[in-house]
């Protein structure tokens, strides 16, 4: 009966009326009653508003025995989330049922009420397939301590650095651990956003005591991106609560966020200095071997053979972080199953072109120059002056040693983008800086971040 | 008689047929991207798409035939203009994940706080946990999209980016013919190349002058040919 009706409303309705308000609505017919669920209020809303009254008379016009019931409400049909997560089911006494249920009057659910909060851990993100490199091993044997030893090791193990760089990973990866020595143990991951968004649907809801009751009883709790709770109090302190007493409890806190503890803007005190008790442990961009080894272990769960020669050419033009980095490699993938085509570099070249003109196009010697500039707080000018002090020699050759590892201009080209310098002067700074990312820690952590705000 | 003096009969408000698919979108050199798009459609291959071109290259089209092929294939999906979006609030993303398949246009119109950044980095997060497919539309790549919120920015590129690819003449033809055909017209070629001949070449405009053309030739019961052209759009 639906699908006689969804053909005439194809004929009667345009393209993107039905692509919006009517193909998002799932349908479940039974005897003589058809009951549409839509995703939300306002798919619910537009459709009772604008197409209920069609809907109606064209199945009335459908239906011999003249017995059709229509029933429009907001729900699910499929509750089963993607194939590869686990559910590990929250408590039946989970507060979902009060604050999932929508305020439309004509709304209920037609399906067990999902939890409103995230508890799924995802099996995919593993020790095993996480790829270790010098930027993160530190973060990696932190976080198998905490899996082995929760709530004991280190509490709230807190990971933070730029995004997509396998913090969300690290999290899960701990969350499989503990479920594999402890399949009972009650874990949820959350987006701090959402612990948000949760938060106020329960206060609208009357509802806040079984939020509270449902956070504070978990084993241990993964927030992700905490720095979406700055600004938002009332949130803060919910979460000052719900950390307090799963830590005085013993039970395990992982956070992180895209900043250190203490430099995140908008966060009250009490919960910034409580962030940095456990242990907080920096993530930072791969380097270049590393970015090889996931591209490779990337294309080994595709089952793609990827030349080393490949990974090495992609792995070099997209620096940034590892989500990037995946997307080129989809793209060549996606390039190469359309072509039938072997994977070469001169495939993946071609297969990036436009990813990698854009790349070129962005960065440039003067906006390296600039940016250098305003991270060191001097002037572009200095730069390129003359000027031999320290404090503008280092930022010169930071700035050199990015030209050359972020531009294809010959090493003549970038002497004269540095008020004409000799070839030989750019090779120096180069060596130098090398040097110097070894032996000095601040000049290597400010060439990582420049590195970061240029390639983003 | 003059053309003038016909009493201009009302056009019915009939828009031009809204027959976004993919049998319709002159491809050029978009044959990946379509490929791509189809399959993602379909819930093989990519989850995430995202496509991007700085002129009208078909990006609406793209994502409305992924929904009409989606629905063919019994697949729940949404797609939403970045009117529909701007209209309501970020609920409107609520629950989004039960679909299929989402699609998400004109990212550059309406991603421009970060309320509607939050609400996007959180639909992706909740797509992906899912297994849903997304396929969005710009008009600039994620690294040009001026989008303060890195977490989101990073996420826009998870799945393959797409630019596509500007029409050679040949092809403008074939699209300019195509989306007159989408409207019951049957455009003379001595007319379409008057039309790529003598106004911008961008099939935006082109299309815009169509659909100008195609009411004109209605209200004054004639058909499209050069010196209706010449009335519609006199020149200076």
């Amino acid at each position: 009966m639906w699908s006689n009706c969804l053909q005439r409303l194809e004929s009667e309705l345009s393209d993107q009326q039905l692509n919006t308000w009517i193909r998002p609505l799932q349908v479940i017919e039974k005897h003589n009653k058809i009951k549409l669920l839509a995703p939300n209020r306002f798919v619910l809303d537009w459709v009772n508003q604008n197409f209920q009254e069609k809907i109606q008379s064209i199945l009335v016009d459908l239906d011999t025995s003249k017995n059709i019931q229509l029933v429009v409400e907001i729900g699910s049909q499929t509750t089963t989330p993607a194939p590869q997560t686990i559910n590990h089911a929250p408590d039946q006494v989970s507060p979902s049922s009060t604050f999932t249920s929508h305020s439309s009057a004509t709304t209920h659910r037609s399906t067990p009420p999902k939890s409103m909060v995230e508890h799924n851990i995802n099996p995919m993100f593993t020790f095993d397939n996480f790829v270790e490199g010098k930027s993160n091993q530190l973060a990696k044997a932190a976080s198998i301590q905490v899996a082995q030893n929760p709530g004991k090791a280190y509490n709230p193990l807190f990971f933070y650095g730029g995004v997509g760089l396998g913090k969300t990973h690290l999290m899960h990866a701990v969350g499989n651990m503990m479920l594999q020595n402890n399949p009972d143990a009650r874990i949820t991951y959350i987006h701090s956003e959402r612990f948000v968004g949760n938060m106020v649907k329960a206060l609208q809801h009357n509802a806040i005591d079984a939020f509270k009751q449902h956070y504070r009883s978990l084993d241990a709790i993964l927030v992700d991106d905490i720095q979406f709770f700055a600004g938002k109090e009332r949130s803060q302190e919910e979460f000052f609560h719900t950390f307090n007493a799963l830590l005085e409890a013993g039970h395990q806190i992982i956070l992180t966020c895209d900043r250190y503890p203490k430099e995140v803007e908008g966060l009250e005190e009490r919960l910034r200095s409580r962030f940095g008790w456990g242990l907080p442990v920096c993530i930072e961009p791969p380097e270049l071997e590393t970015r090889v080894a996931i591209l490779q272990k990337k294309a080994e769960e595709s089952n793609i053979d990827l030349p080393t020669e490949v990974a090495f050419f992609i792995a070099k033009r997209i620096r940034s972080n590892i989500r990037e980095l995946e997307g080129a490699f989809r793209r060549v993938l996606a390039t190469a199953n359309f072509t039938g085509s072997p994977v070469t570099v001169d495939f993946a070249k071609e297969a990036l072109r436009d990813l990698i003109a854009l790349q070129d196009r962005t960065i440039t010697i003067d906006n390296i120059q600039k940016t250098v500039a305003e991270y060191y707080k001097i002037r572009t000018s200095d730069l390129l002056s003359n000027r031999r002090s320290r404090s503008i020699t280092r930022p010169r050759q930071l700035a050199m040693a990015l030209s050359k590892e972020l531009t294809n201009h010959s090493l003549p080209e970038i002497g004269a983008a540095f008020g004409g310098r000799d070839h030989t002067t750019i090779l120096h700074g180069c060596r130098k800086v090398a040097e110097l990312r070894e032996s000095d820690s601040r000049i290597n952590e400010d060439y990582i971040n420049l590195m970061r705000i240029l390639s983003n | 008689m003059s053309f003038t003096s016909v009493h201009p009969q009302l056009p019915l408000g009939l828009e031009p047929g809204e027959l976004f698919n993919f049998d319709t979108f002159v491809e050029g050199d978009n044959t990946l991207v379509t490929a791509v798009l189809r399959q993602c459609a379909l819930g093989v291959g990519e989850t995430q798409v995202y496509i991007w071109s700085e002129g009208a290259l078909g990006k609406t089209h793209l994502l409305q035939a992924c929904g009409h092929l989606a629905a063919r294939h019994q697949r729940t999906v949404c797609y939403l203009t970045a009117t529909q979006i701007q209209q309501n609030s970020i609920e409107i993303f609520d629950g989004l994940e039960q679909l299929q398949l989402v699609c998400l246009d004109e990212l550059d119109c309406w991603l421009n706080s970060p309320a509607w950044q939050e609400a996007l980095f959180d639909l992706i997060n909740r797509l992906r946990e899912r297994g849903s497919s997304l396929v969005m539309a710009s008009s600039y790549s994620p690294d040009a999209s001026g989008i303060q919120l890195a977490d989101l920015r990073s996420r826009l590129s998870w799945g393959p980016v797409f630019q596509l690819k500007t029409l050679s003449d040949q092809d403008k033809v074939l699209a300019l013919r195509a989306r007159a055909r989408q409207s019951g017209l049957e455009l003379a070629e001595n007319v379409v190349d008057y039309l790529l001949r003598r106004y911008p070449r961008d099939l935006a405009d082109q299309f815009r002058r169509l659909e100008i053309l195609d009411k004109a030739a209605m209200s004054m019961q004639r058909s499209v040919t050069i010196p209706l052209i010449k009335t519609v759009f006199p020149e200076n």
